[in-house]
């Protein structure tokens, strides 16, 4: 393979990835849409004498901070969509990195 | 043909964890590794060298060698290596990714159907149905890695591969990519393989006429193919 060839297919191929990663992205943050915001925290009260736990989920609505009772019933579907919005968003992470990294290489970004 | 290569680097130990994962699955009696992750095997085995591999696995199926009884939840294998499924929104397919890798199913397709996705009900993914995709099951090799074993195309049938979708790309650089691929299989190719391969195939006018211009463009004679 001659010299310039071979660096067109290169260029061609880190296009190409990029291209892929662009809409791995766009995919990714369309995920997310779907996935619910916030963390769960438990809120301990005491009503005559005894004790009651309260899960809660905590987000941010803009500057707004929001606290939404969770039910029991609830609980382990939504700890399991937050456990996959961290999945997705280091996902996000890796694939930014990469995009950031390729829009660097003259004639490929 | 079966070929045993002991060397345990021969892919990055994630890569490694998930075609291990794939051949206990049972993946490989009714699949095999394609794509650019091929050329390290090709590398081991036959001595060439093509050092350009991408951030994507392919693997394809043969869907009619998967019977009823056979039902693999691989969704459930990827997620269990720790990645994560996503909905590619333009094309309604599924795909694996960790780390920024992906994973990716191709099927045959048959005819001249414009299908974007294929569903694999039994193995619960969905594949892109690309053409000319039977041509790779055509004399397969089987790996035997030093603890699980692996299918993929011989060199012969991914060349004949190669020679026909390189003409049919619209992107530039994928056809050169499969073109210099192509270069790069010539001294490892079989003749007897070639013809075999070649034998069994049923192609049009217009194919046979790809085969011919990817010949050229790689200076390899066509009659070798017993083509003129």
């Amino acid at each position: 393979m001659k010299a310039v060839e071979n660096d067109n297919l290169i260029q061609g191929m880190l296009h190409e990835e990029l291209e892929r990663c662009r809409r791995m992205l766009l995919s990714l943050k369309k995920e997310l849409t779907q996935l619910p915001k916030g963390s769960l925290h438990i809120r301990e009260k005491l009503y005559k004498g005894k004790k009651y736990r309260y899960h809660y989920l905590k987000y941010r609505d803009g500057r707004k901070s929001i606290s939404k009772h969770v039910s029991k019933k609830e609980l382990d579907s939504l700890n399991e969509k937050l456990r996959a919005r961290q999945d997705y968003e280091k996902e996000i992470k890796s694939y930014r990195a990469r995009i950031k990294y390729l829009e660097k290489i003259p004639r490929v970004g | 043909m079966e070929i045993r290569l002991l060397k345990r680097d021969i892919f990055p130990e994630d890569i490694r964890e998930l075609l291990r994962s794939l051949y206990e699955s049972g993946l490989f009696s009714y699949g095999l590794l394609v794509g650019s992750w091929v050329f390290p095997l090709y590398k081991e085995a036959f001595n060439v060298h093509y050092p350009l591999k991408t951030f994507d696995i392919d693997f394809a199926v043969d869907v009619a060698s998967l019977r009823p009884p056979k039902s693999v939840d691989l969704e459930k294998i990827f997620i269990d290596l720790g990645y994560i499924a996503i909905m590619d929104y333009t094309t309604g397919l599924r795909k694996y990714s960790k780390g920024g890798f992906e994973i990716e199913f191709l099927v045959h397709r048959q005819g001249n159907r414009d299908l974007d996705r294929a569903p694999v009900k039994q193995l619960n993914i969905t594949a892109i149905p690309l053409p000319f995709l039977n041509i790779l099951f055509q004399l397969p090799l089987l790996v035997e890695l030093a603890d699980f074993k692996i299918r993929t195309p011989c060199p012969e049938a991914l060349f004949i591969h190669k020679l026909i979708i390189a003409q049919r790309r619209n992107n530039e650089a994928k056809k050169e990519n499969d073109l210099s691929q192509c270069s790069i299989l010539i001294p490892i190719l079989n003749q007897n393989k070639l013809i075999k391969i070649i034998g069994l195939l049923k192609l049009s006018q217009k194919t046979w006429k790809a085969i011919i211009t990817s010949c050229a463009k790689i200076n390899f004679p066509p009659h070798l193919l017993r083509l003129k």
